[in-house]
């Protein structure tokens, strides 16, 4: 199992209520998500824990975050990852508040907290 | 830690929850949102058979002393119960209506679910997919202010930071059918809601025991939210300690015995994400210790010992997906050394020994599909070494040997083996000169 971070359209589900769409995409055992959700925004942020990722950022309404470790610098990512990270952070009306000498924990904090202002990403995910 | 409501509903069968006396007391009150009946059958929990697509909310009358607690319960399905749709769960922070935190299992979807409901209105904050049908399940939802986490069976699967929801309010449990479920195939048992509290005020536990030229002494306080134990046992010369302290979310433990010239100690400690813990024993001229870490995917451990003369370290570390491990050894002047590194799909393997003028190395890389070693010792002036490389189905290798100041450059060679052949067994990575091997002749002959 490993963990990586999602941007995520939500759904009114009837039986679950407001969910992300990505946890349509949980399918087999071991599998889990944790969301922090803001019915306002219509965004989720999720951690997702799973052998396979590719479901997961191939899919539709979903956006895969940088899949390396929170401490590494943005500047140290490849620029046409981040282009497409700050992409995907616009189309969701979300704001870039992060310099690029800031780590992907810096990155994570700036839209967990915009999604939700609890958002601690020592805490978020199993 | 105090329990403010628990109940292993033992009553007649069909009590309807809220006639039901619950074993910490008080009572259970029924939602009139969620109003349709929760039962007692078999010393279980489930809801009323007759509420076809039913929904079924109670509330505890314990008043937890704050808004942080722990709901521990165990689902149980039936072996044909992922096919229905009962789902069943417990509430945190709940208003006795329709608004609070809820973790529940629903087997026909194989999932764990937690979800904030507002007035009704539900928001999915994590989900996690496993099938207990047949079986029990033990969760706990634990609820706190930084976050809201599932466990099963002790291992923590949902962890979301939301804290819409900050009321007190009450702890409940939760029925909801779907699809003309049948409603027995899912019970809810051994329901226990636990705040962090020790129910207000300090408290301190002491003891003494002094015989002959022995003395023991033990102490416990707490004063929320902080636990601490210590207990000191005195005899002749022996003296041994121990503490364990807990102030969220940090816990820690220490432990020390000496005797004579001897010393042991030991700690641990939980920050979460980071476990650590180290261990030393001292005594005469010999020193050891160990240490291990685990913080989030990062694994460390180490350990060293050393006596007279020899010192002995190893280590290892996994960064996903990368595995590393060293060992070292030195006894006088010879030191021994060794390292293995797996990142997938390469494995690497070396090792040195050196003693007065003499080293010896070897390594060996094993990446899909090619094979690759060489092995060198050097000895005085002599010096033997030897590469080889198999890349399937060939293999190619070259031997050059110098002895004094002449240099024997491939003195034999082989390549193009085919498999089967007598020729790669003839050869290992980290052979040595072969005293018998003459120049000029081809390898594996």
């Amino acid at each position: 199992m490993s963990k990586r971070y999602y941007l995520s359209d939500l759904v009114n589900d009837p039986e679950d209520g407001i969910k992300p769409v990505i946890d349509d995409l949980l399918t087999e055992p071991g599998e889990s998500a944790s969301y922090a959700v803001s019915n306002d925004l219509g965004q989720a942020l999720a951690a997702v824990e799973t052998k396979n990722h590719t479901k997961f950022i191939l899919a539709v309404g979903v956006d895969p975050l940088p899949d390396v470790s929170l401490d590494v610098k943005l500047n140290a990512i490849r620029s046409d990852t981040i282009a497409t990270l700050e992409a995907a952070v616009a189309d969701r009306n979300l704001n870039k508040s992060w310099a690029n000498s800031d780590s992907v924990r810096e990155l994570l904090t700036s839209v967990g907290t915009q999604i939700d202002s609890n958002f601690d990403v020592n805490n978020f995910g199993p | 830690m105090a329990v403010f409501a628990s109940d292993t509903f033992t009553d007649s069968d069909s009590t309807e929850l809220s006639a039901h006396t619950p074993d910490s007391g008080g009572s259970w009150t029924q939602s009139t949102t969620w109003a349709d009946d929760a039962v007692i059958v078999s010393n279980q929990l489930q809801l009323i058979d007759s509420a076809t697509n039913g929904t079924s909310g109670y509330a505890h009358s314990g008043v937890p002393d704050s808004a942080e607690y722990d709901l521990t319960w165990d689902s149980i399905v039936a072996a044909d119960g992922a096919s229905q749709n009962i789902n069943v769960g417990v509430l945190g922070r709940y208003d006795g209506d329709a608004t609070c935190y809820r973790c529940r299992y629903r087997p026909s979807q194989t999932r764990w679910q937690v979800t904030r409901i507002e007035n009704g209105s539900g928001t999915l904050l994590g989900t996690y997919i496993a099938d207990h049908a047949g079986g029990t399940a033990e969760a706990k939802f634990e609820v706190r202010d930084a976050a809201k986490k599932l466990f099963v069976g002790g291992i923590e699967r949902i962890s979301t930071t939301d804290n819409v929801i900050t009321a007190v309010g009450k702890a409940g449990i939760d029925f909801a059918a779907l699809g003309g479920a049948s409603n027995d195939r899912h019970h809810i048992d051994n329901f226990v809601a636990d705040d962090l509290s020790a129910g207000g005020g300090t408290f301190t536990a002491t003891s003494a025991l002094t015989t002959g030229g022995a003395t023991c002494s033990a102490s416990a306080t707490h004063t929320a939210p902080t636990f601490a134990a210590t207990a000191a046992p005195t005899t002749g010369g022996a003296i041994a300690s121990a503490s364990a302290t807990h102030t969220a979310p940090v816990f820690s433990s220490t432990a020390a015995l000496t005797t004579g010239g001897a010393t042991a100690q030991a700690t641990a400690a939980f920050t979460a994400p980071v476990f650590s813990g180290t261990a030393a024993l001292t005594t005469g001229g010999t020193t050891g210790s160990a240490s291990a870490t685990f913080a989030t995917a990062t694994f460390t451990a180490t350990a060293s010992l050393t006596t007279g003369g020899t010192a002995a370290s190893a280590s290892g570390t996994f960064v996903a997906p990368v595995f590393t491990g060293t060992v070292a050894l030195t006894v006088g002047g010879a030191t021994a050394s060794a390292s293995a590194t797996h990142q997938p799909p390469q494995f690497t393997a070396s090792a040195a020994l050196t003693t007065g003028g003499a080293t010896s190395t070897a390594t060996a890389t094993f990446d899909a599909g090619d094979r690759t070693g060489t092995a060198t010792l050097i000895v005085g002036s002599t010096m033997v070494s030897a590469s080889a490389t198999h890349t399937a189905p060939s293999f190619t290798g070259t031997v050059d040997v110098t002895i004094g100041g002449a240099t024997f450059a491939g003195v034999a060679a082989f390549s193009d083996v085919e498999p089967g052949s007598l020729a790669p067994a003839c050869w290992a990575a980290g052979d040595v000169y072969h005293p018998g091997f003459q120049a000029g002749q081809v390898w594996g002959g």
